[in-house]
This record gives C-alpha cells, sequence and structure tokens, in this order.
C-alpha cells in the first residue's frame, strides 16, 4: 500500500497528468454542479413564486435592468423619453431641435406623416428605456418600428443593443401588474387545495406531491452528484492509462513497479480525484440548495430515514455502476463482434422502457400494480428511474435494498467474466 | 556468467476465443536468450506474462536464476520496449528523476549509482531534452539505462536492434556482452543474423505455439546433420518446412 502511495504522488509530480486529472476536470465538474444549482434555483423559484415575491421582484426588474447594463453600462432607468417628430425640409427632414439629434440607441418610428401620428402608445413603451423617440419617414437608429396599413408592425434591430432595446418594454409594471393577478388567482388556489398528496398502495404515507419541489431538486443534485463522481472515477483509470500508453511507459513503468502496486496506485488517484470533487462540490451544493430550497437540505428535507438515505445512496451507485459496466462491454469487445456495440445502448434503453412502465402503472388504478412497482423497482438497470428519484418519492427501504444488492453482485460478476478483457483492453491502450 | 532458467508448462494465454500462445512444455536455459518469430507469433505476449502483465488461463511459467530461485518481475527484470520509453513532454532529466524516485526512492540515484549507465549510454547529452524531441534509438537508450540501474537478473528486450544502422547494432551488441557477465537478457528480434552471433540459447515461437527452444552451440551441431551451418538458415529451413507441411495437413 505504501509503495503504491508512494508511486501515486510520485505521478501527481508529472504536470499533465496533475493537470487532467484533477484541475481541469475539477473545474468542469464544479461548473456543472454551478449550472445544475442555476437551473434548480430557476424552477425552484418560478414553482414557488406568490404574488408579494413577484411584485417585489417586478419592480425590482422594472428599476434595474442588466439589459440597461449591457445597452448602456448602467442598470437604473433613463430619463423621460424626448419625443421628435422630424420635420420635412426641401430634399429631405431634419430634427426639430439640437436635443433631437439622433443617436444610434434611439428608437424611430417611421409614417409618412410625423406631424400628426399618435405616438403615446410607443412613448410608454419605451420610456425609460430610451432616452429619445424619433418620428420620422426615413431617420435610420438602431431600432425602426414600421407600422403599415391594415395594422401589421414591422421592427427592424440594427445591432445587438438594438435588439435588446426591443425587448426593454417587457420588463415594464403594466405587464407585472398583470402577472401579479394571475399569481393571486394561483395562490388561492394553492391555498384552498392545500398540501397534496397522491395515495400509493406501496408507500404508506403515499406521496407528497406539495413537497416535490423541495424533495426533487434535493434528490436530482445528490443523484447527478453520484454520476459526475462516478465519471470522473471512469475517466481517471483512462486518463492515466491513456497517457502512459501514448509515452510507451505503460509496460516498463507496470513490469518494474509490479501490476498489483502500478493498478493501485491508479486506484489511490481516482480516489483522491473524486474526493476532490466531492470536498469542493458538496459544500457548494449544500449551501447553494440551502439558498434556493430552504434551510433543510440534507437528507431531513427527504421523507425517508438516514438509513434508507444510505441504502438509496448504495443503490444509486451500484445501479449506474452497473450499467456504465454493461456499457464499456461495447468498447472492449466491438473489435471482435460488431454487434457488440449494442451493449452501449443496452443500458438506457432498458432503463427508459422501465421508466416508461413505471410510470405509465401509475395511471391504472389496480391496487396490485403497487407490487408490481416494487419489483420494476428492485430490479437492477430496469428499476434505474424509480431508485433515482426514490427519496422523492418515498420509495420503500424494501426494493432499494433489494436493488442495492442485486446491482452490487452483479457488477462483481459481469468484472469478474469480463476481467480477461479488461486486462487485454489495458494492454491496448 | 549469469544464466536463467524459463520454464513453462501446459501455458495458455487466450484473449476469448483467440489462444494468443500454447507452449505445451518449455525448458530453455542461457546468459542471452533469442526470442525470435514472426509478428503474431506471441512474443510479445510472452514477454508481457515473463513481466507478469498478463496471467496465464492456465499452466504456469516461471524464470529461475543461477541458484535456482524464482525471479520475480518487478524487484529482478527489467523491460525495454521496441520504441523505447520516455513522457513526451517532461524532459529526459525529469523522467530519470521520476523512474528513481519510484524504483529506488531517490531521485538523484542516476548521478550516484546510476551515473555509470549514464556515461555508457550516452544519456547527459539528451537530460535538457524533452522526450517528443528524441529519436525512437536515444529513447531506447534512456530505458536501457533505466533497465540496467535497476540491476536486473534478467533484462528483456523487444526488438532493440530494429531501426539501427551498423554502429549502433554493434554498440548495442557490445553493451550486452559487458553486461553478461551481471545478468542475463532475453532478446526478441527479427535479426536472426544478429541473434545469432550474440545469443547462446534460443526460443522460437509461431502462430502463439513454440516450434523450437534450446542451446544454440547444440542446435547447430544437431542442425548441421541436416546440412545447415548457421541458425539463421536452420529458423528458415524450419519454418519453410513447418509451413509446408500445415499446407499438405490442408
Amino acid at each position: 500500500m505504501f509503495r503504491s502511495l508512494r508511486l501515486a504522488v510520485a505521478f501527481v509530480r508529472i504536470p499533465h497528468l496533475a493537470l487532467s486529472l484533477f484541475l481541469f476536470p475539477l473545474i468542469i465538474s464544479v461548473a456543472l454542479v454551478f449550472a445544475q444549482l442555476v437551473a434548480t434555483g430557476l424552477i425552484v423559484r418560478i414553482a414557488s413564486m406568490d404574488p408579494a415575491t413577484q411584485v417585489e421582484t417586478d419592480e425590482a426588474r422594472s428599476e434595474h435592468s442588466y439589459m440597461r447594463w449591457v445597452i448602456y453600462g448602467t442598470t437604473a432607468r433613463r430619463p423621460a423619453i424626448l419625443v421628435c417628430r422630424w420635420q420635412a425640409v426641401p430634399g429631405g427632414e431634419v430634427p426639430p431641435s439640437k436635443e433631437c439629434s439622433p443617436d444610434r440607441l434611439d428608437v424611430a418610428i417611421h409614417v409618412s406623416d410625423p406631424a400628426s401620428y399618435d405616438v403615446e402608445k410607443y412613448s410608454s413603451l419605451f420610456d425609460g428605456h430610451v432616452d429619445r423617440l424619433h418620428i420620422c419617414a426615413a431617420c435610420t437608429p438602431d431600432v425602426i418600428v414600421t407600422p403599415k396599413v391594415g395594422g401589421e408592425v414591422v421592427s427592424e434591430a440594427r445591432s445587438v443593443f438594438g435588439l435588446t432595446i426591443l425587448f426593454l418594454p417587457y420588463t415594464n409594471r403594466s405587464i407585472s401588474s398583470r402577472r401579479v393577478e394571475v399569481l393571486r388567482t394561483i395562490d388561492q388556489i394553492r391555498k384552498a387545495v392545500g398540501s397534496i398528496t397522491m395515495h400509493v398502495p406501496e408507500t404508506p404515507d403515499g406521496i407528497g406531491i406539495s413537497s416535490l419541489k423541495s424533495t426533487l431538486p434535493v434528490t436530482a443534485n445528490i443523484a447527478s452528484l453520484v454520476l459526475i463522481a462516478l465519471w470522473l472515477a471512469l475517466r481517471a483509470h483512462r486518463k492515466v492509462l491513456d497517457y502512459f500508453s501514448r509515452n510507451d511507459v505503460l509496460l516498463p513503468l507496470a513490469a518494474a513497479t509490479g501490476k498489483e502496486t502500478f493498478y493501485a496506485s491508479i486506484w489511490i488517484l481516482t480516489l483522491v480525484r473524486v474526493g476532490c470533487f466531492f470536498g469542493t462540490s458538496i459544500p457548494l451544493l449544500y449551501f447553494g440548495l440551502r439558498d434556493i430550497v430552504g434551510d433543510e437540505v440534507g437528507f431531513s428535507s427527504l421523507p425517508i430515514s438516514l438509513a434508507s438515505f444510505c441504502v438509496w445512496l448504495v443503490a444509486l451507485v451500484s445501479t449506474l455502476s452497473f450499467a456504465a459496466m454493461i456499457a464499456s462491454i461495447a468498447e472492449l469487445k466491438h473489435r471482435h463482434a460488431v454487434w457488440t456495440i449494442a451493449y452501449r445502448f443496452l443500458p438506457i434503453t432498458v432503463a427508459l422502457f422501465g421508466a416508461a412502465v413505471w410510470s405509465l402503472s401509475f395511471i391504472l388504478p389496480y391496487e396490485s400494480l403497487g407490487m408490481f412497482r416494487l419489483v420494476i423497482s428492485s430490479i437492477p438497470v430496469v428499476g434505474m428511474a424509480p431508485i433515482v428519484v426514490g427519496p422523492a418519492v418515498s420509495l420503500p427501504l424494501l426494493p432499494m435494498g433489494i436493488h442495492a444488492v442485486l446491482s452490487s453482485t452483479l457488477f462483481l460478476m459481469l468484472l469478474k467474466r469480463n476481467a480477461r478483457w479488461f486486462a487485454a483492453h489495458l494492454e491496448e491502450v | 556468467m549469469d544464466e536463467v532458467t524459463i520454464s513453462a508448462k501446459a501455458l495458455s494465454i487466450r484473449y476469448a476465443d483467440l489462444v494468443a500462445l500454447d507452449i505445451q512444455s518449455l525448458e530453455v536455459k542461457g546468459g542471452v536468450i533469442a526470442l525470435l518469430g514472426h509478428n503474431g507469433a506471441g512474443k510479445s505476449t510472452l514477454i508481457k506474462t515473463l513481466l507478469g502483465l498478463l496471467s496465464p488461463h492456465r499452466g504456469e511459467i516461471s524464470v529461475r536464476g543461477n541458484g535456482g530461485a524464482s525471479l520475480r518481475p518487478e524487484h529482478d527484470m527489467a523491460f525495454c520496449p521496441e520504441n523505447g520509453a520516455v513522457f513526451a513532454d517532461i524532459s529526459v532529466e525529469r523522467y530519470l528523476q521520476l523512474w528513481c524516485r519510484i524504483k529506488h526512492n531517490d531521485g538523484d540515484f542516476y548521478r550516484k549509482a546510476g551515473s555509470r549507465y549514464v556515461e555508457r549510454l550516452s544519456i547527459a547529452e539528451l537530460l535538457s531534452k524533452k522526450g517528443r524531441a528524441l529519436s525512437k534509438g536515444q529513447r531506447r537508450r534512456v530505458q536501457t539505462a533505466l533497465g540496467f540501474m535497476s540491476d536486473p537478473k534478467l533484462f528483456l528486450f523487444d526488438e532493440p536492434f530494429d531501426g539501427l544502422d551498423v554502429q549502433r547494432t554493434n554498440d548495442l551488441m557490445e553493451i550486452v556482452e559487458e553486461e553478461r557477465a551481471h545478468r542475463s537478457f532475453l532478446i526478441s528480434s527479427h535479426r536472426m543474423d544478429v541473434m545469432e552471433r550474440l545469443s547462446d540459447a534460443c526460443l522460437v515461437l509461431e502462430g502463439g505455439r513454440l516450434l523450437f527452444a534450446g542451446d544454440v552451440a547444440a542446435s547447430r551441431i544437431k542442425l548441421a546433420g541436416l546440412g545447415v551451418d548457421n541458425l539463421t538458415d536452420a529458423m528458415r529451413i524450419h519454418l519453410h518446412q513447418l509451413r509446408e507441411s500445415t499446407q499438405t495437413r490442408l
């Protein structure tokens, strides 16, 4: 063990390996967790938006818009809009005053009779977003709105900034007040219906539909964390072996250190890599989710016990590992039998089929389907979807336990059965 | 002079349905053993098995030293692959340090006890160069020096003479001659002419099977009766006869 550790430390001193094993994947993984948090935050905020918060958000958005920052370098509203009706002169038209000298970031309304056109609609739309509204026949700032005969309107943006200006009216307070009305109605319905629980025979307490907005993000985020960690672990092995093999160092080094010591050192690097990822992402995810979902973001927010939570984690890791193992057989054997490429798509196909059957079974009103769903949840790969969302749908401990045991056993059996293939593959890389 | 004995019994290495090596019985002893055979004959598989990198599907293989003790790959053997071995993106000096740290727990070993081989194989001039800047021959020299620094009882070379001009071939043969007092060699090669001059035993593989194993001098006497006076011709005749007999059977 000490020799493997010493070897792993020596490997980390190779700059290329240190970078590709730890730095780049960590940056990518942390970015993925961050993206995951942003997506979760958006979904949760949309799902749980109440009228008061919406008023606050809309007012803030109206007063301080990031789109204005993109255009003018400041989020604040612009001064009251100046309406400039251009005057016809021989050979063309001119702005009415010096203050009305056109700027790229102004808006022009192209009409045949600037003097008499009613601009109230447009001045209220763009008020606070642009400095001048030109009513002219042919002036050309970056935004040109042309009302045509028959009521059709064509807007033309001549730059990205102009395009952004066209979207600023969507932050106006007039829209916000209508949205708040809708939210008030939704809120009234929500309060009248109260907490929703769906009764299913296999779960004594039923599935808490109302609480899904907090349980599902926590469950989904933990599941994706496990998935990323597995991906990092799988890639770590390939990275090291590929790098050594590319440089023709794999065989001499493995021979000089002993096969067991050599591979043990790669396992150490893999564990350190995954450990670094968890060390960075778990605090980030915990505090991020706490900000989004609320204070209870650990397993305590889930409707399952600590024991069930641990069994769920084991089941999740083992089922994903088993699926990855089946998929990797395609890579091992495709040079010898082309049809084995099908293995790559086998786990995802079976898992999707299982997910479809499991979901559809909720539609049918038979009590016996509860047992059917438990059986599906217990089968490795077939029951991957129910396992992934297990805590959110209060999946009982027994199917999760059976799934974990079966997946782990099959994983080990498959590994043993294909050990020679994996060994041959390591020689090939 | 140091000698090793390579023995195998009912040895079989398979990749699924493909039999890479199938040797019923083998016993060959020598200071420099030539491992001969065409591409795909099983030479590399045998080397990997001797190094402990591949496990036999069935049967056993062992390498014993002068005293009869089994040699352990990571302690008593060194290996230089056909293309040598140096990381492309680090300097030869850093590679030597890395290797010495792994093998001898001392990154400066190559400056101390190992300096003899750095000098003998003219590695000093390569120290500042990165692996990618080295020729195939230079990469082999670096790995050969590192192999010798480990003071192995058996040094395994994979095609060391491939692509070498006459001068470099003679240099390498000279080094092997110098070192054979301290260690044994198993050299896989297509160059039968070179191996005939250098080796005292040979092992010929064809299609994963053992064609011939034994003492070179003895085999010369044995082959003389066939009207053949050197190993190179003997091997050619042997392989030719084998092909003909295979075709006749078919």
